[in-house]
């Protein structure tokens, strides 16, 4: 019971007693007045006529056998003689006295049971809104675990999902693998050939290696075994770092790379995973841009996030593709990107490892080619 | 992924089913929600995408329980919203959903902190101090709690707006063009921001938006066409 029910409580069973004892009080009263009334009358009538004293007493103090019905009409018909007609044309003093307070405790009663009434019908009210909130709250609890078992059951469905993604992409690099040695191992070609057919069969090898290389970063990120440790960092060096290991791949086919100059605030970040989201980015950047071209990355503290802008003078990024380039295994269909290379792991390993860190990417048209717009968090 | 989808329909969050809402009458009436069935699931950020007269509104402000449909019915949590009466709808409505508008909605007259924290008040509850405190902080307005909202940028306010959604931890973030008044930058950073809060509180994010770079950012993108919801 909270200290406002309580008052209420308290004032209410007190307005109550108040009443009781108000009732009692006055039928005492009533009772003493009505006395008082007899015994005046008694000694009017003794004063009127003394010698029948003892008659009058007896009268009074009930002791009279006579008919009472008989009484009545004697009375009734003296009445009507001497004029007093009608039903409340004579009233004792003692009734007309205290009939007021009589009607003012009933009324008070009858408001004292309303209020009652009414409190107790919104307490009802209450009470039933309380139990909506309780069962609702019920049902939340069992939703949350109905949830957990969801989302255990989900995080099966995708570990089964992965394993058949990845199982379906390492297929295609081992059945040439696997032709290659088969050729080379045939004794109707010549020696030359044999080895032609090693050499291409090496060069699956480092393809697979490479492969199997992504195929581990994107099943340790999806199986959480990649721990995003975010402790104070420089964005500053972490793009740097990204930079410089483009650096040279970019030099060999003339594409320059410039950042701009910013304030290096304070970030929590995991620099080596950072630096991969980046690289991923720049290393498209370089493989699907023209020889002479060039790369600009801008960088902008805002309010709590950095904003970085990464744009290349490439083949850009189709509107109809800017949704699922940053899906596990998405490769793009233009014929460049059909024609290079790659897993189309990069870019989805780049939106997970930044939205680990509460930041986000999104691709738009650039000026020339395609403008990658990134955001990390600044330390609050 | 569409056997994926169909496994986990029991974790819909929000549903329509056989949603309708008609303005006006006769050769003038707008079908602005016409016979629309579609869900959304727990803890995904869904964006709707669709342009300005596409009924995209109207669809957020049932899911919301703001205003009634013609015919069909919203779920939340598997229950029936409009089937409730109107006093009980209001503390469901407050419990499970918070509201990010456009315009921010917020009150003029009261500071940073007690238009985060309104919502809280209305529903009786007690403010978790430390976890507003720690949110403002995240969202970048901690230095700003004692400020009027119009001393603020449009950002900083849609900032508190966010705040306000996410302070009585709802399970449903309704989103209805969150940044159509922000520029391109600052709706960048907005859209992080309730991302990661989602992410990390755990709750659903359905936002509305025209801008289908903001579809690339969500998990799950659905399209909306007169009235119609075409699943991308």
């Amino acid at each position: 019971m909270d200290k406002g029910s309580f008052k209420r409580v308290v004032l209410f069973g007190g307005l109550l007693f108040c009443v009781i004892i108000g009732n009692v009080v006055f039928m005492l009263a009533w009772a003493d007045t009505v006395r008082t009334q007899d015994e005046e009358m008694l000694g009017q009538l003794i004063l009127m006529k003394p010698q029948d004293e003892k008659g009058y007493v007896s009268v009074m103090r009930g002791k009279q056998a006579a008919d009472r019905e008989a009484a009545i009409r004697m009375g009734r018909i003296a009445d009507e003689k001497y004029g007093y007609v009608g039903d409340y044309a004579v009233t004792s003093p003692a009734v007309a006295a205290f009939f007021p307070v009589q009607a003012f405790l009933t009324v008070l009663l009858a408001l004292l049971l309303g209020v009652l009434i009414l409190f107790q019908k919104k307490r009802q009210d209450q009470t039933d809104l309380e139990i909506f909130a309780i069962r609702d709250s019920l049902d939340q609890a069992l939703e949350e675990n109905k949830n957990l078992k969801d989302r255990m059951e989900r995080e099966e469905a995708k570990t089964k999902a992965l394993v058949t993604d990845v199982s379906h992409q390492l297929k295609t690099p081992l059945a040439s693998l696997k032709m290659c040695y088969e050729i080379a191992d045939t004794s109707s070609f010549t020696r030359e050939e044999q080895q032609t057919f090693l050499a291409q069969g090496l060069c699956e090898v480092n393809k697979l290696e490479n492969l199997i290389r992504s195929l581990v970063q994107v099943s340790r990120l999806e199986a959480n075994m990649i721990q995003i440790r975010r402790e104070k960092a420089s964005l500053k060096k972490i793009l740097h770092n990204a930079v410089d290991s483009v650096y040279m791949k970019a030099y060999d086919r003339g594409i320059s790379i410039s950042v701009n100059e910013f304030e290096d605030r304070e970030v929590s970040l995991d620099s080596h995973w950072t630096q991969e989201a980046l690289v991923n980015i720049l290393d498209n950047g370089v493989k699907y841009s023209e020889q002479g071209t060039s790369i600009e990355i801008r960088v902008r503290p805002m309010l709590s996030h950095y904003l970085l802008e990464i744009e290349d003078e490439g083949i850009g990024v189709e509107r109809e593709e800017a949704n699922r380039i940053f899906q596990r295994f998405y490769r793009g269909q233009a014929r460049q990107v059909q024609e290079t290379e790659g897993s189309g792991v990069g870019l989805y390993l780049t939106r997970k490892i930044l939205e680990a860190q509460g930041g986000t990417i999104c691709v738009k048209k650039g000026r020339k080619g395609s403008l990658f717009m990134l955001t990390i968090p600044l330390k609050a | 992924m569409k056997q994926e989808r169909g496994k986990y329909m029991s974790e819909k969050i929000l549903e329509t089913q056989d949603l309708c809402k008609y303005y006006g009458s006769g050769e003038n009436t707008v079908k602005a929600i016409d016979h629309t069935t579609m869900y959304i699931q727990r803890g995904e950020f869904t964006a709707i995408v669709g342009r300005s007269g596409s009924g995209k509104s109207t669809l957020l402000h049932m899911l919301g329980a703001l205003d009634r449909p013609d015919s069909g019915k919203v779920l939340i949590e598997g229950k029936d919203v409009f089937s409730l009466k109107d006093e009980r709808l209001a503390i469901f409505r407050r419990r499970k959903i918070g509201f990010v508008f456009q315009n921010f909605n917020l009150i003029p007259s009261l500071n940073v902190w007690e238009n985060i924290v309104l919502p809280i008040g209305l529903d009786k509850k007690k403010v978790d101090r430390d976890f507003v405190l720690d949110l403002a902080a995240r969202i970048g307005i901690k230095e700003k709690l004692e400020s009027l909202p119009n001393t603020l940028s449009g950002g900083q306010q849609q900032r508190v707006a966010i705040a306000r959604a996410l302070a009585a931890k709802p399970a449903i973030i309704l989103a209805d063009e969150p940044t159509g008044s922000l520029d391109s930058s600052t709706e960048l950073e907005v859209i992080s921001l309730l991302k990661a809060c989602v992410n990390e509180y755990g709750q659903t994010l359905v936002m509305i938006t025209h801008d289908e770079t903001i579809a690339q950012m969500a998990d799950r993108a659905l399209v909306i066409a007169d009235g119609k919801v075409v699943s991308k």
